[in-house]
């Protein structure tokens, strides 16, 4: 392999900046959430209710996929919204999408719920832990599976809990694979192939984009 | 028959998720009133906060001030020295080769020991105040570094890493190249799979039929078409920048073949 010097690592964090500026796309709904928070701060609990009315899915979900419990996801998705309301004044705007923030709060919420609780190692050994047949039956099912049809929910325990949250996130947060790297804290292109093999296992499941 | 992913996905959610606004609007007023405590407390604190840097800044203010007298005090000896000193050596110099009368050349000695002497004791004295300037100049610079690091913290973590990029390869421009040392190569992508880290590892093959495998870098570039056709996919071919590092390749930059 013939060796040239290329671009700095300088010159490619300028390029990464620039590909982060141009891939922000222009959200719409960014200004209805704005001014949803704005009412929280002056006390007008009808923000948070509309916060609440169009993500309580998106929030109760990744929380769920976490804590693997439906009674603690659902003490934990209530403390989301009472802090959401407590902390309105500290969003801000250009910190990046509302739908990232509010999922890296609700993911961090989760994970220091299961660090109380002691159930820190489930999480952080690693999805085998929660669903230990889950990886090879995923793995099964891209490389011997007949197509069949299953239902969303058959069909999602398929998945890797890891490609189930980026599925999650790309579907009901609407964020970027950068975005979703990031609330992840996984590379980038780990991402965009673990969402493309997901996408593999639910078109066999009789799901297509 | 099949279904769209995203909107039985949606459908999905909608129905797996418990109704909890009257649960949630129940704990609004109790947590209205916690906050309210909190906010008053932070208030208090916030007031005290304010005073303490009202201190600090006239407490600095001083300092600065104390800290350009004894400069200026220094350096006027050091002039003082310059200029006492200065023509008595001027003198013993060039007339280090003419005869002179034994007394002439003693008082020359003489005066030049006592400039000499002069010149010692106000370094000493110079010295000592250097001392003193010292500590305090060392207070100073940690207060401007402090100072530094704060406004610095807010920098991306990115840049600031580039900066000490850029200081390394300053210092030893051959290393920093070899370093910086980067593969661009036009690859199609074989086959992926996941290694122990949990990451996406590309085996890949080049025009010339060599193959290798690489792990995309975590501040990697990838072009955006790459991504909206769903990332890095097998059988494709695209221009990939590698980085070797200890543990094989790393790609620092896809793009579009």
């Amino acid at each position: 392999m013939a060796a040239v010097r290329l671009r700095t690592k300088q010159e490619r964090t300028k390029d990464n900046r620039r590909f982060t500026k141009t891939e922000k796309r222009e959200d719409v709904e960014e200004g209805q959430f704005v001014q949803a928070v704005e009412r929280m701060k002056a006390g007008d609990k009808q923000g948070l209710k509309e916060i609440y009315q169009a993500y309580i899915g998106y929030i109760y979900s990744i929380v769920y996929q976490i804590i693997q419990n439906k009674e603690n996801a659902e003490d934990v998705t209530s403390e989301f919204f009472l802090r959401l309301w407590e902390r309105a004044g500290q969003y801000k705007t250009e910190s990046g999408g509302h739908r990232g923030y509010l999922a890296a709060i609700a993911r961090n919420m989760s994970i220091d719920f299961l660090r109380k609780s002691g159930r820190e190692q489930l999480v952080d050994t690693g999805e085998e832990d929660v669903e230990p047949d889950d990886k090879t039956a995923g793995r099964l099912s891209v490389e011997q599976e007949v197509i069949e049809e299953l239902s969303m929910q058959e069909a999602l325990e398929r998945l890797e809990v890891k490609e189930r949250e980026i599925v999650h996130l790309k579907i009901m947060g609407e964020l970027t694979f950068r975005e979703i790297a990031g609330i992840l804290h996984m590379p980038m292109g780990t991402v965009t192939w673990k969402y493309k093999n997901a996408l593999e296992k639910l078109r066999r499941c009789g799901y297509h984009e | 028959m099949s279904k769209n992913l995203e909107n039985e996905y949606k459908e999905y959610i909608r129905t797996e998720t418990p109704d909890m606004w009257e649960r949630i609007e129940k704990s609004l007023p109790e947590r209205e009133a916690v906050w309210e405590e909190k906010q008053e407390a932070g208030d208090k604190r916030a007031e005290k906060s304010k005073s303490r840097q009202k201190n600090n800044e006239v407490r600095g203010r001083k300092r600065t001030a104390k800290f350009y007298a004894r400069i200026g005090g220094s350096l006027a000896a050091a002039i003082l020295v310059l200029v006492v000193a200065a023509p008595v050596l001027k003198n013993q110099l060039f007339s280090g080769g003419q005869s002179k009368s034994n007394s002439e050349s003693s008082f020359t000695m003489n005066a030049a020991d006592e400039a000499c002497e002069e010149a010692v004791q106000t370094a000493g004295s110079t010295g000592s105040m250097a001392e003193v300037q010292d500590t305090d100049g060392v207070e100073g610079f940690e207060e401007a570094q402090e100072a530094f690091d704060e406004a610095v913290k807010d920098e991306p973590e990115q840049e600031a890493g580039a900066e000490v990029n850029a200081e390394e390869a300053a210092e030893s421009p051959k290393e920093a190249v070899s370093e910086i040392g980067l593969v661009s190569l036009e690859l199609t992508i074989s086959r992926i799979e996941e290694n122990e880290a949990g990451e996406a590892v590309y085996f890949a093959e080049s025009e010339t039929g060599e193959s290798c495998s690489f792990v995309l870098a975590e501040d990697a570039f990838v072009e955006e078409e790459i991504l909206q056709e769903g990332g890095i996919l097998q059988g494709k071919r695209y221009a990939v920048e590698l980085e070797k590092g200890e543990e094989g390749y790393r790609a620092v930059a896809v793009r579009k073949k």
